[in-house]
């Protein structure tokens, strides 16, 4: 029993830490954790910007069933900015922003 | 009219339903993986959900066979095959730490990101360059790993299908083996679970691999020891976690050690060799800096901040590893699910594949907590980058979801700890009285012809229920022991080899088959004859198996007992009781066991350990012991221990010796090859005596 109850405690501690975890504070990989020595991810906005770039890339214009599967590299770069602007591959307003940033960042398009 | 179906039908369509259930929500993930930009939170309510319907579908048993289990597994895994990899990105730097061992040697000490755009590198590998995630960071995997995804590259190239392939193999090898060990019904629970198809062939996390060598060793076990050290190795070749079970080769012999050690250095001298190092520096870094999902973790961080957090969870675990498997009864029942576990809930970073070194193990035990950690640990897909939340971090778990897991696997754990302390209240030993005792008096001796006599005489004229003789186990006296214990009415023996144990052995040798008691004593007057009474009485009336004679509990005479005795009395029960959880509160000599139950200890140690080998094995055997208090008298003579301070530090190093040999060595294996070992035991600090100070 009194293992239970320190089991306990400890489960109702570490509910009670989490207040402290607001959004925005976490650090973390693509689904895989991130390097951070502290609760924040640590990385600066740019970084935040290519990883979230990278990220709609690789699920909406790269993916195996989309349209640029294998093909996006340096030829092909800008025309996928473009119609990015244009609005295809149907991205919010701040993801266009960071796959625009990716794209620039990486093919200097 | 239509009879509703008995329990009978029910519980043999349980498989069907669950093999069904398994096999749609593979189906399920593989169908959302090949849309453009799925839902992270159908997928997760897919893996998730699926994963406890099954397990609690599977969870009471029902009739499979073996064949069923792997044709239905095979079918996972086949669907799964046709999936994309999504959420995930991990397998392009497989696929390139492949590439790079078969052009370059060593995917080691090169950031992928010095090459990216690099004219060497062809196309195929610059697509697969493009996405390594981390790519200023050389790799962290390990050697093992590397040589097969060499392997893989040089069969599939740059296509993720050879990762598909190499990981659906294994975990189907992982089922195939455990079918060794388990009914086919508990493999079901491993090879149904829909979060292993997917975090192994559908995600392609390597950590499988891991599972597989480890488990193979634990089947060459003791017959092929030399192949279970390389196959544990491997293991940790492969994920260096695999060293937590390392403490198990511990119980096989050395060889096998000897082996497991050659072989770890032989994989990473491969590479070491090359110059460009083993992926150490990126492997600091994740342990020192990675933070992703933690679950216990999370309050240390909060408490102690990153650094002292990291630390104190290291030594938490740790320590619950070495538990664990000081605790463990046998080679075949180190709980490596739990070892696992234990690493996990206390690390910083906890993903869902990792669960992959834990559920092979976890149908060693009926306990809930594995699985549904299985069932949570999905969850943490739902990240801020996955939500495609802005206002999250993007490698943020959902708060809610962060909050779901701890109550699920939290909420597991203590239903656990409950089942079991509810189990263990509900085993009642049956009382095992002995309805004619006889009992047969131990009293080793070296040296005590001043009070072997009269400590004959003692016993003798306090006459316990059930005395019927008297041996005195003459440990190499050069005075007239020997002579004085005869004329006192004794039946004398001989043991030239010096030690404690080894006169106990001698004279247990020579008792008498009838007897049904053993009572040990020392020959130096130290004990009170008469309390001999009160350490038979629990044997006699069947509610204990063993007795000690506890003299802290009693009234021990000034001078009596030395400090560093006392230290020595107070720390090793301490230790037994935090290993085994039997609660002694001394080691001393005057103590009663049943006859037969002493035969179950297959006592061996010859010396200081004798006392202390008794009483673990009993708390690992669980035999029924109980203290009772007795007096201690100040011996006749001057003590031969406690007078020199080798003599100290050799019995307090030995008790402690055999402490460590007990929580990590197989005293029943011990035991096969006893004879030839008994006989090599080392000596401590020359001439032992007897019987004092213990």
């Amino acid at each position: 029993m009194k293992t239970a109850i320190i089991s306990a405690a400890l489960i109702a501690m570490a509910a009670a830490s989490v207040p402290a975890e607001a959004s925005g504070t976490r650090g973390g990989g693509y689904g895989s954790g991130s390097y951070s020595g502290n609760a924040s991810s640590g990385l600066s906005e740019q970084d935040k910007l290519i990883r979230r770039g990278k990220s709609q890339v690789r699920k909406r214009i790269t993916c195996k069933k989309c349209d640029y599967h294998k093909r996006l590299n340096d030829k092909t770069a800008a025309e996928v900015a473009r119609l990015v602007r244009t609005g295809k591959f149907d991205l919010k307003e701040q993801d266009r922003t960071a796959v625009l940033y990716f794209l620039r960042d990486r093919y200097g398009v | 009219m239509s009879l509703p179906p008995s329990t009978n039908q029910i519980q043999r369509s349980v498989p069907a339903i669950a093999g069904g259930v398994f096999l749609a929500s593979l189906a399920g993930l593989v169908l959302l993986s090949n849309t453009i930009s799925p839902s992270v939170g159908w997928y997760v309510a897919i893996l998730a959900g699926s994963s406890a319907l099954v397990s609690v579908l599977l969870w009471r048993g029902g009739e499979f066979s073996a064949r069923a289990v792997l044709t239905v597994a095979v079918l996972g895994h086949v669907i799964a095959l046709f999936g994309q990899t999504i959420f995930e990105d991990d397998y392009y730097r497989f696929i390139w730490d492949g590439w790079r061992v078969l052009v370059a040697g060593t995917p080691y000490g090169v950031p992928p990101e010095s090459l990216i755009d690099d004219p060497s590198v062809p196309a195929s590998m610059q697509s697969v360059l493009e996405w390594v995630n981390y790519p200023e960071y050389p790799t962290i995997y390990g050697p093992a790993l590397q040589i097969i995804f060499a392997a893989t590259s040089f069969f599939a190239g740059s296509d993720e299908l050879g990762l598909r392939v190499l990981f659906a193999g294994s975990a189907l090898a992982v089922c195939a083996l455990l079918l060794k060990r388990h009914s086919p019904a508990e493999v079901a629970l491993f090879a149904w679970n829909p979060v292993v198809v997917a975090e192994t062939t559908l995600h392609l996390h390597p950590d499988i691999l891991m599972s597989l060598f480890l488990l193979a060793g634990l089947i060459a076990g003791r017959r092929h020891t030399v192949l279970a050290g390389v196959f544990i190795a491997i293991a940790a070749g492969v994920k260096i976690v695999a060293l937590a079970a390392w403490p198990i080769l511990l119980r096989l012999r050395p060889v096998g050690l000897v082996s497991a050690l050659g072989a770890l250095a032989l994989l990473y001298s491969v590479f070491a060799v090359q110059g460009l190092g083993v992926g150490l520096d990126s492997t600091g870094t994740f342990a020192t800096q990675w933070f992703f999902n933690p679950q216990a973790f999370e309050l240390l961080f909060y408490l102690f901040g990153p650094d002292w957090g990291r630390l104190a969870a290291l030594l938490i675990a740790g320590c619950l590893v070495l538990w664990f498997h000081a605790r463990a009864q046998d080679f075949d029942s180190v709980p490596l699910a739990a070892i696992f576990g234990a690493i996990l809930f206390f690390a910083p970073a906890v993903n869902a594949w990792y669960l992959l070194w834990l559920l092979p193990f976890a149908l060693d035990r009926r306990e809930w907590w594995p699985y549904a950690a299985s069932a949570a640990l999905p969850l943490s897909y739902l990240t801020g980058l996955n939500l495609e939340i802005f206002e999250m971090d993007e490698f943020a778990v959902h708060p809610i979801a962060l909050r779901a897991e701890w109550l699920v696997i939290g909420g597991a754990i203590l239903a656990d700890l409950l089942r079991k302390r509810l189990s263990s209240d509900e085993v009642r030993a049956e009382r095992t009285p002995i309805a004619s005792p006889r009992v047969s008096v131990v009293m080793p001796a070296l040296n005590e012809e001043r009070s072997v006599g009269q400590a004959v005489k003692g016993i003798l004229y306090a006459n316990p229920r059930g005395l019927c003789e008297v041996i005195v186990a003459d440990n190499g006296s050069d005075d007239g022991t020997a002579r004085a214990a005869r004329a006192a009415g004794a039946v004398v023996i001989s043991e030239v080899q010096r030690g404690y144990g080894a006169a106990c052995l001698a004279a247990i040798a020579a008792v008498d088959q009838r007897s049904n008691i053993i009572l040990f004593m020392d020959a130096d007057l130290s004990d009170v004859p008469e309390e001999a009474a009160s350490l038979l009485e629990p044997i006699i009336s069947g509610h204990a198996d063993m007795v000690i004679g506890s003299r802290n509990s009693g009234r021990v005479e000034p001078g009596a007992m030395s400090v560093p005795q006392r230290f020595g009395n107070w720390l090793a029960p301490a230790l037994v009781r935090l290993i085994w959880g039997a609660r002694f509160t001394d080691l001393g000599p005057f103590r009663a066991i049943r006859a037969d139950a002493l035969e179950r200890l297959h006592m061996a140690d010859r010396d200081f350990g004798w006392t202390v080998e008794m009483q673990v094995r009993a708390a690992k055997i669980g035999l029924r012991a109980l203290e009772r208090p007795v007096s201690y008298r100040r011996r006749v003579g001057v003590s031969k221990i406690s007078g020199t301070i080798a003599g100290v530090f050799a019995a307090g190093w030995k008790i402690l010796f055999v402490i460590g040999r007990e929580a990590f060595g197989d005293f029943d294996q011990a035991q096969q090859t006893g004879a030839a070992q008994a006989h090599s035991t080392v000596r401590l600090s020359g001439p032992v005596p007897a019987n004092d100070d213990r």
